[in-house]
């Protein structure tokens, strides 16, 4: 039992980081044909892992039904918006899923952009109210470095928009010398310590430090 | 019992509200032009592909890794692009590694196709949305064909004019990736740019476009087009106005707006602020 829970697991984990490690760096043409062979089975695998996902949500969402839950009602409209994507998309205008989808105003289509389309759009964009609110309620130089973050979000979000340039045509220039300079830095800083906190928890699966993937209570 | 002032300090959120949409409706309805001056990041794209103009052609692949929510920015980004591409005559390979985006991309092919009378397979192909972002960049770095099969229509990629020469992402002059998050120019330049050392260009939300300044920096990204105001940049280079250039008016107003109302909310702190310190001396 041990061996299947944990052995197996941890040397799955082991030769496959191994493995990774060494396509990548090892400039061979058996290499590259394993990366290719390797890269395109892990797609499918990834393709297949989409059913779990959505078996997943619709067992999370029935379950809330099923208990009326408190706002139940969202979970119904999730099964109602999977089941009309889902039975159009298959039925393909009668061509069925194993052939490419039929081109022009299909149901599948019509679903896309009259229902999909606008209620994407309209979360997306009320967005911008919210932001105002935030920021007016927010936004305080409590601090002096709250201060600088104030005066420096105020130039950028003015300098980004062309009228900027009318007021003063030094606007512009100063928002991206913000953008290419500090914040460069800043980020890049960012993605060193990321990239190094990536590479240690790689490290540490590889060599079967870290075993929470593997669920339990370890 | 608050005073005007606390009243006026802790405004409604929906007056708020109300000033941002006024800010965005107004500026539709008045005629007034903002002068567009294009930034060197956005230039870069625009001589990166007239330059590949200039060498008698050849073909970019354009990344579509976006869908509905983000098209506001990054549909007008898309449309210029390819009206820049096909005004060249570049020949057009997309993709897309956001699922939701696939309908989107071929409604914005098609029409452009028709705008410029480019025939779907000869100076252009879409191959779709696969799965697996990551691996399905390594994976088509090396082997196109393999990665995509087939294009949106059924049709093989190793027959289709315009993909059957195109073994690797080496066999591009540029690729270009149009992001509004995760699985687009960040995983790009990780997964493929870095090893096979592409020209790669980037065109991305506003709130992304900070992110992407150390790989511009680095020269991974030769140029960047960020939000709206990118877009309506290219829009003024290849002198074709369109959707971006229409909105920055409302974006400048609202921005505008937006920085007013951070001001005055410090003005009311610092008044709360000062008005406390009287209190307590008193």
């Amino acid at each position: 039992m041990n061996f299947w829970k944990k052995t197996l697991p941890l040397t799955i984990a082991f030769c496959s980081g191994w493995l990774g490690i060494m396509l990548d760096y090892i400039p061979h043409q058996a290499s590259d044909a394993t990366m290719n062979a390797t890269t395109k089975g892990l797609t499918v695998v990834v393709a297949i892992v989409a059913f779990l996902g959505i078996y997943s949500l619709l067992q999370m969402h029935y379950v809330k039904i099923k208990r009326q839950n408190s706002s139940w009602g969202y979970s119904v409209m999730i099964w109602i918006g999977f089941l009309f994507m889902f039975i159009f998309g298959v039925y393909n205008s009668g061509q069925w899923f194993w052939n490419a989808q039929v081109e022009g105003a299909t149901a599948i289509d019509w679903l896309y952009r009259f229902i999909f389309t606008p209620c994407q759009a309209t979360m997306f964009s009320i967005l911008a109210f919210f932001i105002a609110s935030a920021a007016y309620r927010t936004f305080r130089a409590k601090s002096i470095e709250a201060g600088i973050l104030l005066v420096c979000a105020v130039i950028v979000m003015f300098g980004m928009v062309p009228i900027s340039g009318v007021v003063w045509e030094g606007f512009p220039d100063a928002a991206q010398w913000l953008l290419d300079y500090p914040n460069m830095a800043v980020k890049r800083a960012i993605y060193f310590g990321v990239a190094l906190g990536g590479i240690s928890t790689s490290l540490r699966i590889i060599f079967g430090i870290e075993r929470s993937y593997m669920g339990g209570g370890e | 019992m608050k005073s005007k002032l606390d009243i006026i300090f802790n405004i409604d959120r929906r007056i708020i509200f109300l000033f941002i949409f006024i800010a965005v409706l107004v500026p539709f309805l008045i005629d007034f032009n903002i002068p567009i001056v294009p930034s060197k990041n956005v230039k870069n794209i625009y001589n990166k592909i007239e330059s590949i103009a200039a060498n008698g052609g050849g073909t970019v692949l354009l990344s579509f890794d976006f869908d509905n929510a983000s098209a506001a920015e990054l549909d007008p980004m898309a449309r210029s692009l390819l009206s820049h591409l096909f005004m060249r005559g570049i020949k057009v390979i997309g993709m897309g590694n956001w699922p939701n985006g696939v309908e989107l991309t071929k409604e914005i092919f098609a029409s452009m196709a028709k705008e410029y009378n480019k025939v779907n397979g000869i100076d252009y192909a879409y191959v779709g949305y696969k799965s697996g972002v990551q691996l399905l960049m390594i994976n088509l770095s090396k082997d196109f064909q393999g990665a995509f099969p087939t294009d949106v229509r059924g049709e093989k990629t190793s027959e289709i004019p315009v993909t059957k020469n195109i073994r690797g992402i080496k066999d591009f002059d540029y690729v270009i990736s149009l992001s509004a998050g995760s699985g687009g120019i960040e995983e790009w330049v990780i997964y493929a740019q870095s090893k096979y050392n592409f020209d790669f260009g980037g065109a991305c939300t506003a709130v992304m476009a900070p992110d992407f300044f150390p790989f511009l920096n680095a020269g991974q990204l030769n140029g960047l087009i960020g939000g709206l105001a990118g877009a309506a940049q290219y829009e003024a280079l290849i002198n074709k106005p369109g959707e971006a250039i229409k909105g920055m008016k409302p974006q400048s107003v609202a921005h505008i707006i937006l920085i007013l109302f951070i001001i005055f909310g410090n003005f009311c702190y610092f008044y709360g602020l000062y008005s406390n310190k009287e209190r307590r001396e008193s």
